[in-house]
């Protein structure tokens, strides 16, 4: 299997039938923590859903390490806002890490030496041993999303998609999932996340795109999130934007 | 009634009481699943719409068919899937969304059901399918129900896995692969089958209760899916039977008694559930409250550095 290096060229994807981005050209390298930085509306959650093909392209190709992202979707996995799960349904963290290894086993067929392995890794991998038969209700927010990101580790995908993963949690836990997202990546994967704390952006991550409906800018942190591009991706200036960010 | 093996044994020298007591199990145990899922994707007021807009299928189905079983059956069916695919287009094409929709079509259907049924049925029949006749059941009834419950329970352990990552998790469940909209149809069939088996038994007004009672009181005492479901199942079937053994002996409508006896369980659980009941929630507050009290300082674990640079 191919390093997953990432290659965005001419995207444009389309939402309720209007290009909400457009045009967007950009390369993310194996072993990035890539943040997607943007106004509200900018089209990061959209640029997410595009990659994931749920979303129609009108023009341009993704490819993953040299093949087109269609032919490889196993290799990428997701994770949601927090919003869209039920964080009261009665289910323990270790079934919660198992749904990982649903899509390899099918509907029927028994968990398999190396199903249990990825599980146990993945578990351990986010400390969570000590929880693994806790129901997900008793956790807290940092810890059911530690629990939603072993479940990413156990599908065994190299391409981590993540949109906001840090809405709702307090800083201490923001800092930790954002400590074992770098560590993650490093380990020859690609981490790209929807973040909105550019103060987080430029201390945790690696690489940022900068959009607002079509690419500002793309590459290492320190070349993208300047104050040029910041005023531009946000209309106003780059310490009101970092301010707001941060609020 | 002062011997309680009589109490159990005496109804069940009558046919049509031990059919009863057959249906009233097989409903609760499928239904009780069936609620289960429907309570956690939060649709179970969508279930009851779906109650209501059968009556015109089964209406128009009398009218055409006859009155056999399977023709009512595939009348009420046809006017499910009508209703969920119309309610879905609304809320697609318009503004409106689905609970909306539901909520308005089921009402428009209802009324078309019961004008329909007053002009080629009896009003009791009209009744019949409002309040139901557990006890009224034929032997084809009963296979009706019976084919249900096989399809709900082998359904329900073939596709696990998608239902439990469908119910918890739907933009997971679609990344990894899976077919959201096939599940959710799946659900949907699952309902109307077991609505329409529900109705000769307790009706469309109180069908719901065989669904939503046993998954609500699972609820508050089960920390797993699988455990709810077979919580709920157990629940449901063995509150079912038991209901009707006290309609019988109160000589009190089954239907009505049926659910009393699901709900009574409910509401007990609803006081005495250790993690989730008010009881339980309580004597938590108190304990808080003593520990802030007393003034205890929890360890902090440490924190990973600031910045990794």
């Amino acid at each position: 299997m191919s390093h997953p290096h990432l290659h965005c060229h001419d995207l444009t994807i389309c939402y309720q039938q209007r290009p909400a981005v457009h045009h967007v050209t950009m390369d993310l390298p194996c072993g990035a923590f890539a943040a997607i930085v943007g106004p509200n509306g900018a089209g990061k959650s959209t640029l997410l859903h595009g990659i994931l093909g749920w979303l129609p392209w009108t023009s341009g190709e993704v490819l993953l390490g040299g093949e087109p992202v269609t032919s490889c979707l196993k290799r990428l996995t997701y994770l949601p806002q927090r919003k869209t799960q039920d964080l009261d349904f009665p289910v323990d963290v270790e079934t919660v890490v198992a749904m990982g290894r649903f899509q390899h086993r099918g509907l029927l067929a028994g968990f398999q030496a190396d199903d249990r392995q990825a599980i146990d890794q993945a578990i351990s991998e986010m400390g969570l041993q000590n929880l693994r038969k806790r129901p997900l209700a008793q956790l807290s927010g940092g810890q059911q999303q530690r629990a939603f990101l072993a479940r990413a580790l156990a599908t065994g995908a190299d391409v981590l998609l993540l949109d906001e993963p840090l809405t709702g949690l307090d800083e201490p836990s923001s800092r930790d999932l954002l400590a074992r997202l770098r560590n993650w990546a490093v380990k020859d994967r690609l981490v790209i996340a929807v973040i909105h704390d550019l103060t987080a952006v430029s201390s945790w991550c690696t690489h940022a795109l900068l959009i607002n409906r079509e690419l500002i800018a793309c590459g290492p942190v320190a070349e993208v999130m300047t104050n040029a591009n910041l005023a531009k991706a946000y209309g106003r200036t780059a310490d009101s934007v970092r301010m707001g960010a941060i609020r | 009634m002062s011997d309680p093996l009589a109490f159990l044994t005496e109804p069940l020298q009558y046919q049509f009481v031990a059919r009863g007591l057959g249906m009233a199990l097989l409903l609760g145990v499928s239904g009780g699943i069936v609620g289960c899922i429907l309570l956690l994707r939060r649709i179970v007021l969508m279930a009851d719409s779906f109650g209501h807009s059968l009556l015109p299928g089964i209406g128009l189905a009398y009218l055409w068919l006859g009155p056999g079983i399977v023709s009512l059956f595939t009348g009420a069916v046809i006017a499910g899937l009508f209703t969920s695919i119309m309610s879905g287009l609304v809320n697609r094409l318009t503004r409106l969304k689905e609970d909306a929709a539901f909520g308005s079509l089921f009402v428009l259907c209802f009324a078309l059901g019961v004008a329909l049924m007053s002009k080629i049925a009896a009003p009791v029949d009209l009744l019949h399918y409002l309040f139901g006749n557990i006890l009224g059941v034929t032997a084809n009834d009963l296979y009706l129900v019976c084919a249900t419950t096989c399809i709900t329970v082998l359904a329900t352990c073939v596709f696990y896995r998608a239902l439990l990552l469908e119910t918890f998790d739907p933009t997971f469940h679609r990344a990894s692969g899976g077919r959201s909209m096939l599940t959710h149809l799946g659900v949907l069939v699952a309902v109307v089958i077991n609505l329409v088996a529900a109705l000769q038994a307790v009706g469309m007004v109180l069908a719901l209760g065989l669904f939503i009672l046993p998954a609500v009181t699972a609820y508050l005492w089960c920390e797993r899916f699988g455990a709810m479901l077979m919580f709920s199942a157990i629940y449901g079937g063995v509150a079912a039977c038991a209901g009707l053994f006290v309609s019988y002996h109160l000589n009190l409508p089954s239907g009505a008694c049926m659910v009393g006896c699901l709900g009574s369980g409910f509401l007990v659980s609803l006081i005495v559930s250790p993690q989730h009941g008010i009881l339980g929630g309580l004597l938590r507050s108190r304990q808080h409250y003593a520990h802030e009290a007393s003034d205890e300082v929890c360890a902090v674990p440490p924190l990973p550095p600031s910045s990794p640079t």
